[in-house]
Order: structure tokens, then C-alpha cells, then sequence
């Protein structure tokens, strides 16, 4: 049981491919609004920059990680989730996201997207905190 | 000797089972399991002694006092205190180094004194001393770290001098395992005329320590790293200097005589321990004390001794594979505590893999965060020892680490 559940986290490989190579990594032409989250208890880093286009949209996004695969495939898959999404909507998200790995759900992403991987950090109830640091560094945009 | 199968039938949780598989518990250096005699002191007092000490002339009251005082000169005679007066109840290291700066250091630390640590100081021993500082216009210096963790000593007259006013180090590091020379530093202390304060809370539970042959001035430790209770602490000064100090909390317990308009204070140690104490706790460090010394700290020391020899060589085998072990190669310098890192594979996710082969270790900075990040890692995995674990528990580790390198290299297990 243990097993399968270090499986399910480890062996899958969506989570090591966004950890080993994050994307959305190089920097962006202009920086609109930036969010930072330090997890103090780990030392965990995220850190985004954002560019908007003329419909106040997410054209461009930097998504900078310092921490273990979780935090790392995290922030990367957040990224690219989140593109093209206005800040209100990533508001909407990140609330939703947070709100499904704190109360055990899975009700509000779906296997289509790269996130849904995440969920399966919810067996591992200490490293949910890794999962959400990127909730929390898009949580302090400005 | 030790009888190691004796002492782990005395530790009811080793018996648990973590994810399917026998529990190897490997993070004593933040907290230590306790025996069923430090399990069952605390039941005992609560079912057959409980009341409050100090004041009450009935008998429970009495017993509980007793009992009380008893486990306070157990303490004293253990890391032979010249008085158990020096011995004052706290709730752990950090709340003791918190009343040596609160008190002696707001009355004795001024503008331009200097204070010197250590760079491996758990931040219990930092940020007191970085607030003190700021707060009087001290300045705080640090000794130089050698590249394998130990002090370097070849500048220390260059760093004490007449401007310093207190020496405060880890005898043992929590994070790299170093057992520092403090006897030496004491003596250097000393010959400036500055107070040397001692953090013991990674060395009493694991070594003999006689605060009157190091001489140190104050001497701090946790009950919880000890195979007592969490929540009680000791704080232990040289009785003239502590006489000279005010009380940090003040309240119950604390007083001579009190007046609507003033108050005087009791004598040491009660003037440092206002407000009902944690009596329950203190008297189960007491029996953790008997526990400890019914082995013989020096039997303890040496049996540790020869699971680091056997863990260092282990590590060893792990250079091929790209495990950096941070802290001295030799037994001699080192505790049982081995903080590594392994490229590519974060401390945490190790951590996680660990535990899915119910191993405990601890990952993070260690509270230590100037040390780890002085290392070029912003974390690192710790494994520490203590006697109730087994050299067949240094080869289930080091297995488990090349199972996790395995996981993560080419995803194999």
C-alpha cells in the first residue's frame, strides 16, 4: 500500500518530467506582476513573473522553483495552467486548487490537465504544504 | 555493557510498525522516544500524587513536592551541579538561553560589548544573543568553521578579547554532529573575563557532563531529547551569578514578600520559576535520569561511539554515488548525527521515501539556517542515533538511501 503510494508519486512520470525540467523557466520580456511564497519551516521557494496582453491576460509567465520534486513539479505545472488566465481567474484557481488538497476532494480538475497529478499528494499529508506553495506565491501577486 | 535488546523492550513505540514495515527511527537529535519507567513515572504522579507544590500542607501536596525537589537534585547530581539550587525548571534550551539574555545580558551587555558564537549554533542560540545585540548596540562575532565542520581555534585570541562579554556555544551540533572543545573555550572565555554559556542539549543526553570540570557559567538542555517529557528544560547558572539576576516572568511562586505596591524576590531557583511549574514533567526527567544512568552515560557514549565508526565507513561507500556527509570523519568529533545530501534528490522527497520504508530521519535546515546554507544546500537529510538503535539500523539506512537513488535514477526499485 505504501508502496503504490510512493509509486503513484514518484514513478509518474508528468511529476518527475515538470521537476527534472521545469518549463516556463526562462525570463519574460516584461514583468506586469511578481508573487514569492517561502515555505519557513523547509526553506522551499517559489517565485512567478508575470506579463499581461492587451485583455489583461497572462501572455507570458516565469515560474522560478527552489525545493524538492514536489514544490518543483508544482510551481511548473501551475504555470503553465495558469497562462492565458486573468488575475482574477488565477484568484479563482488558486482558491479552488487549495480549497480541493486541504478538504480531500477531487472535484475540480480532471485528468485532461497536468495538475490532476497533484491530487495524489494528498496521501502524503505533510507534503500537501509543497504542493500549495505556489498557490501561496500567486496568492502575494503584485 | 549494553544489553540492547533489553533497552529496546523498554521502549514500547519501537515496537511500531510505519507503512507496513518495522519503525528505524533515526531523528533522536530532535526528539528522543521514552522508556515505559518515564511513561509510567508520569501516570504515576497523576494518579497517586498530584497536587501542587510549595504550598499546600497536605499530603499530596507534600509527596509532589518531594518528588518534585527529588528530581531537581537528580539533575544536579547528574551533570554535577555544586548545588540543586543552580538548577532551575524551564521549558526547554531555548526558553533557558532566553532568560540568560533577557536577564543577565540586559544588565551586564552594553553599547559596543561583543558576544561570540559559533557558526553552528542552533538558531536557539542565535537569535537571543542577535536581539540582545540589537537591542543594546552589541555586536555579535563568530568563530570560523573548518571545512570538516569542526572549529577553527587558530584566530580564537584575535576573536576573545577584553570587548567580549559572553562566549555562548553548542556542545554538541545538532546539524553536523561536532562536539566541540568547550573545556578549552571555557578557559579562554575566562581569561577575558566574559561568561561562557553552554548549550547542551545534544550532548547530556548522549555523553558524562560535569559542569564543574568545563566550568562553564550557565548550562542549558531539553528534557525531551533525553528520554523525558517534552516541555521541560533546565536551566543550570553558577550560583553567584544567578543570584545577581532578576526574574524574567514574575507572579506565584516567585516572591519573598509582596506588597499592593512592590514585590521582593524568593531566592534561587524559585525566583526564575514563577507561576505553578510543570511538576509532572520535571519529575519524569528525574526518572529519565535514573533511566540513563542505570546504563551508565559512559556505556552510552561508547556504544554511540561505535555506531558512528560503523556509519561513517558505511557513508563512505556512498561517495560513489554522489552522498556528500556534511561534518567530522571521526568518531572522536562527531556525535551519532549524519546530515547528507544527495544530488538531484531533494532532503524531503528523500525524507518521503524513508518513511515509506519506515525510517525516520529529518530533512529541513535543521534550525539552522546560516550553517546549511553555509554548506551551498538549502536543506539536508539528518539521520541521528541514539543506544536504543542498532547497528543493523545504520545498514537498513544506507540501504534505503541507495534504494532512493535508485527511485530517482532511472526509475527502478
Amino acid at each position: 500500500m505504501a508502496q503504490t503510494k510512493l509509486d503513484n508519486l514518484y514513478k509518474n512520470s508528468t511529476i518527475l518530467d515538470h521537476c527534472r525540467f521545469p518549463r516556463n523557466s526562462s525570463p519574460i520580456s516584461k514583468i506586469d506582476f511578481s508573487g514569492n511564497a517561502i515555505n519557513p519551516f523547509c526553506g522551499d521557494e517559489v517565485h512567478f513573473d508575470l506579463s499581461l496582453n492587451d485583455h489583461l491576460c497572462i501572455e507570458e509567465i516565469r515560474f522560478e522553483g527552489e525545493g524538492c520534486a514536489i514544490t518543483l513539479a508544482s510551481g511548473s505545472m501551475i504555470s503553465d495552467y495558469i497562462k492565458g488566465m486573468s488575475i482574477e481567474e488565477v484568484s479563482v484557481f488558486t482558491e479552488k486548487f487549495r480549497l480541493d488538497m486541504q478538504t480531500n476532494s477531487r472535484k475540480s480538475f480532471h485528468n485532461e490537465s497536468d495538475i490532476f497529478v497533484l491530487y495524489d499528494v494528498m496521501a502524503f499529508p505533510v507534503r500537501i504544504k509543497c504542493v500549495l506553495l505556489a498557490c501561496s506565491a500567486l496568492e502575494n501577486l503584485h | 555493557m549494553i544489553n540492547i535488546d533489553q533497552i529496546r523492550n523498554d521502549f514500547p513505540i519501537l515496537s511500531r510498525k510505519i507503512n507496513g514495515h518495522q519503525l528505524v527511527y533515526l531523528d533522536n537529535a530532535a526528539t528522543t522516544h521514552k522508556p515505559r519507567s518515564v511513561i509510567n513515572s508520569l501516570v504515576d504522579f497523576y494518579e497517586n500524587h498530584n497536587s501542587n507544590v510549595h504550598r499546600g500542607v497536605h499530603t499530596l501536596s507534600m509527596e509532589a513536592t518531594d518528588k518534585f525537589e527529588e528530581a531537581r537534585e537528580k539533575i544536579s547530581k547528574f551533570i554535577n551541579s555544586q548545588t540543586s539550587q543552580s538548577i532551575i525548571w524551564t521549558r526547554n534550551a531555548s526558553e533557558s538561553l532566553n532568560i540568560i539574555s533577557y536577564s543577565w545580558g540586559n544588565k551586564n551587555i552594553g553599547e559596543g560589548d561583543e558576544i561570540l558564537l559559533s557558526p553552528m549554533e542552533h538558531h536557539s542560540n542565535l537569535i537571543p544573543w542577535q536581539e540582545l545585540a540589537r537591542t543594546k548596540g552589541a555586536k555579535i562575532k563568530f568563530l570560523s568553521l573548518n571545512i570538516d565542520g569542526t572549529l577553527d581555534l587558530s584566530n580564537i585570541d584575535e576573536l576573545i578579547t577584553q570587548k567580549t562579554k559572553l562566549v555562548s556555544i553548542v556542545h554538541v551540533s545538532n546539524a553536523l554532529g561536532t562536539i566541540n572543545p568547550v573545556k578549552e573555550l571555557c578557559e579562554k572565555a575566562h581569561q577575558v573575563g566574559a561568561l561562557f554559556v553552554l548549550d547542551g542539549a545534544q550532548s547530556v543526553p548522549h555523553m558524562s557532563v560535569d559542569v564543574q570540570d568545563i566550568g562553564c557559567d550557565f548550562f542549558v538542555f531539553s528534557g525531551h531529547k533525553m528520554m523525558g517529557p517534552t516541555g521541560i528544560g533546565v536551566l543550570y547558572g553558577k550560583m553567584e551569578i544567578l543570584e545577581e539576576m532578576d526574574p524574567v516572568f514574575t507572579g506565584g511562586e516567585m516572591v519573598l514578600e509582596v506588597t499592593y505596591e512592590k514585590a521582593s524576590w524568593a531566592d534561587i531557583p524559585m525566583r526564575f520559576e514563577a507561576g505553578t511549574p510543570n511538576i509532572a514533567d520535571s519529575i519524569a526527567l528525574g526518572t529519565a535520569v535514573d533511566y540513563l544512568q542505570n546504563i551508565g552515560m559512559e556505556n552510552i557514549h561508547d556504544y554511540e561511539k561505535n555506531i558512528t565508526s560503523y556509519a561513517l565507513k558505511k557513508f563512505n561507500t556512498l561517495e560513489s554515488e554522489g552522498v556528500t556527509l556534511f561534518g567530522p570523519k571521526s568518531s572522536d568529533q562527531k556525535g551519532a548525527v549524519f546530515s547528507f545530501h544527495i544530488p538531484n534528490i531533494h532532503p524531503h522527497d528523500l525524507g518521503t521515501i524513508l518513511d515509506g520504508m519506515g525510517i525516520a530521519v529529518r530533512t529541513g535546515h535543521h534550525c539552522a539556517m546560516p550553517l546549511i546554507k553555509s554548506l551551498g544546500v538549502s536543506a539536508t537529510a539528518r539521520a541521528s542515533f541514539y543506544v536504543y538503535n542498532t547497528i543493523e539500523e545504520v545498514d537498513t539506512l544506507i540501504d534505503g538511501i541507495k534504494s532512493a537513488i535508485r527511485y530517482f535514477g532511472d526509475g527502478s526499485n
